[in-house]
């Protein structure tokens, strides 16, 4: 069977198990907290620098962007449309997939290679359970955090931005009309296309690294293939949910 | 839920026929034999078999259903072991030996996390597993169950850790003890010993694949039948 119709069977089993909470062990449990802090709280110190950095960006952009248009009533709805629906999601999931998605793929492809899958099996775990799951639904939960405070930052930050342009309005002003201009479907969006961009890098990344033989020269070439597969999935998924998001 | 190829253990009779825990049909290495090996493991009994370490590895192999011996059948209660016990899990439950590679044991988890693994993930308490656990351990002659990872713990002691988390599930009906004595402590062993004396008597077969220095052991652990198929290959300085 081809590696996508494995990414997809593991999507499916995924939303099984969620939707069957009896089935989350102890362990499972443990195994998604492991991840939620390994793929989240470890990233924030650079969530925060590329949240200050794109904040920045915006502001200068809406400086522009009011120079041309004098439309000062809609910049906000701008800014709030385009850092947090589009941008903060999507640099999520991009970073979520550089700095965790290789280390999953080879960690699985080791332990193909060291026969842990094997021993698990013996014992009568199912693997996609203990391995898969965990690491998917930590993934999803890590994305949307990451989202969160990305946008956060970038907000903040583009607000002291234009602050400091106009000179005459309080930064934390700014900011609360940048927040009152915040639809909830933006929010709702940038969630859903965060966590289902950390979904599809963790059933890319176990899937392919599970698929590995037996020698370790496949690790490096798994790692290769999860990186194409995943940004392959990451890129349609997006199309899909940014075309969604505009339709309903 | 049962599993579909698992119900029939479940259903079966006593005094009905019912296929063996362990069946083994022309096992040949190549070569080295002249004769293959075929085993019947009935329930309750006990029986060893004596390999060197290359031909120990590919029985290993074989009994977690790789096709590395092409024309050997491996069958246990009738049922092929297709890539682990999956449909078996319970009902058969095995040791690993150290020539497996370091696969023996998962290496983000300490040792005594990979003993309460399979129990937690059937849904047992973690301190109603871990007071079992501690229970066997200390029959078998640890004090307590490490919590350091397995490259950080002594072999003796993860010799005996196997044990522990082989002797955990009180469903087993089959035991492989696949090169299971190595560097575990003599004291340990009669330990062992009155264990699976214990299991057996309740129905559990066991099947030792061994290497050749290990032969002295067969006599503590009861074992009824010693092959050894390739006695000639014995490493010099045996006996």
């Amino acid at each position: 069977m081809s590696t996508h119709l494995y990414i997809l069977q593991a999507l499916a089993a995924f939303f099984g198990h969620l939707a069957a909470p009896s089935s989350w062990r102890g362990p499972v449990i443990e195994r998604v907290a492991r991840q939620v802090v390994f793929a989240g709280v470890d990233l924030v110190p650079l969530l925060v620098l590329i949240g200050a950095g794109l904040g920045a960006l915006a502001a200068v952009q809406g400086e522009f962007w009011l120079d041309h248009t004098k439309r000062a009533d809609m910049l906000y709805a701008v800014l709030d449309t385009g850092l947090v629906r589009e941008v903060a999601a999507l640099l999520s999931v991009l970073l979520t997939l550089a700095a965790n998605g290789a280390p999953m793929c080879a960690e699985m492809a080791m332990m193909r290679v060291n026969r842990e899958v094997v021993v698990l099996r013996c014992q009568g775990i199912d693997e996609f359970a203990y391995l898969v799951f965990p690491r998917m639904l930590g993934l999803a939960l890590a994305c949307c955090c990451g989202a969160v405070v990305l946008a956060a930052t970038a907000l903040l930050c583009c607000s002291a931005g234009l602050t400091q342009a106009h000179g005459d309005v309080d930064t934390f002003e700014v900011l609360r009309r940048l927040v009152l201009e915040l639809e909830w479907n933006n929010v709702a969006w940038m969630l859903l296309k965060s966590a289902a961009g950390g979904l599809l890098v963790a059933a890319v990344a176990c899937t392919v690294g599970l698929s590995a033989g037996e020698a370790r020269t496949e690790v490096p070439r798994m790692v290769s293939r999860a990186m194409r597969v995943a940004l392959t999935w990451v890129t349609f998924a997006w199309f899909i949910l940014t075309a969604a998001s505009y339709m309903i | 839920m049962v599993h579909p190829d698992r119900r029939e253990l479940y259903d079966m009779k006593p005094g009905a026929s019912q296929p063996l825990p362990l069946t083994l049909r022309g096992l040949t290495f190549q070569a080295l034999a002249p004769a293959p090996v075929n085993l019947d493991l009935g329930v309750g009994q006990s029986t060893a078999l004596l390999l060197p370490d290359e031909q120990l590895r590919l029985l290993e192999a074989l009994l977690l259903g790789s096709a590395v011996e092409a024309g050997c059948e491996v069958r246990f209660w009738g049922v092929e072991p297709a890539g682990g016990e999956g449909p078996l899990a319970g009902q058969v439950a095995r040791t690993f030996s150290p020539l497996f590679g370091g696969g023996c044991w998962l290496e983000n988890l300490d040792v005594d996390e990979n003993i309460l693994l399979a129990p937690l993930m059937r849904g047992e308490r973690t301190g109603v597993a871990r007071e079992r656990a501690l229970e066997l351990a200390r029959r078998l002659g640890l004090e307590d169950l490490p919590d350091t990872r397995r490259a950080q713990t002594a072999p003796g002691t993860l010799t005996v850790c196997q044990w522990v988390r082989a002797f955990m599930d009180e469903r087993t009906r089959l035991f492989l003890m696949i090169d299971s004595l190595r560097k575990a402590p003599v004291a340990a062993i009669q330990s062992l010993a009155s264990e699976c004396r214990a299991r057996r008597q309740q129905g559990a077969a066991f099947f030792w694949v061994l290497p050749l220095e290990a032969a002295g052991h067969a006599e503590v652990l009861e074992i009824d039948t010693v092959l050894e198929p390739l006695q000639h290959l014995k490493p010099a300085g045996t006996t």
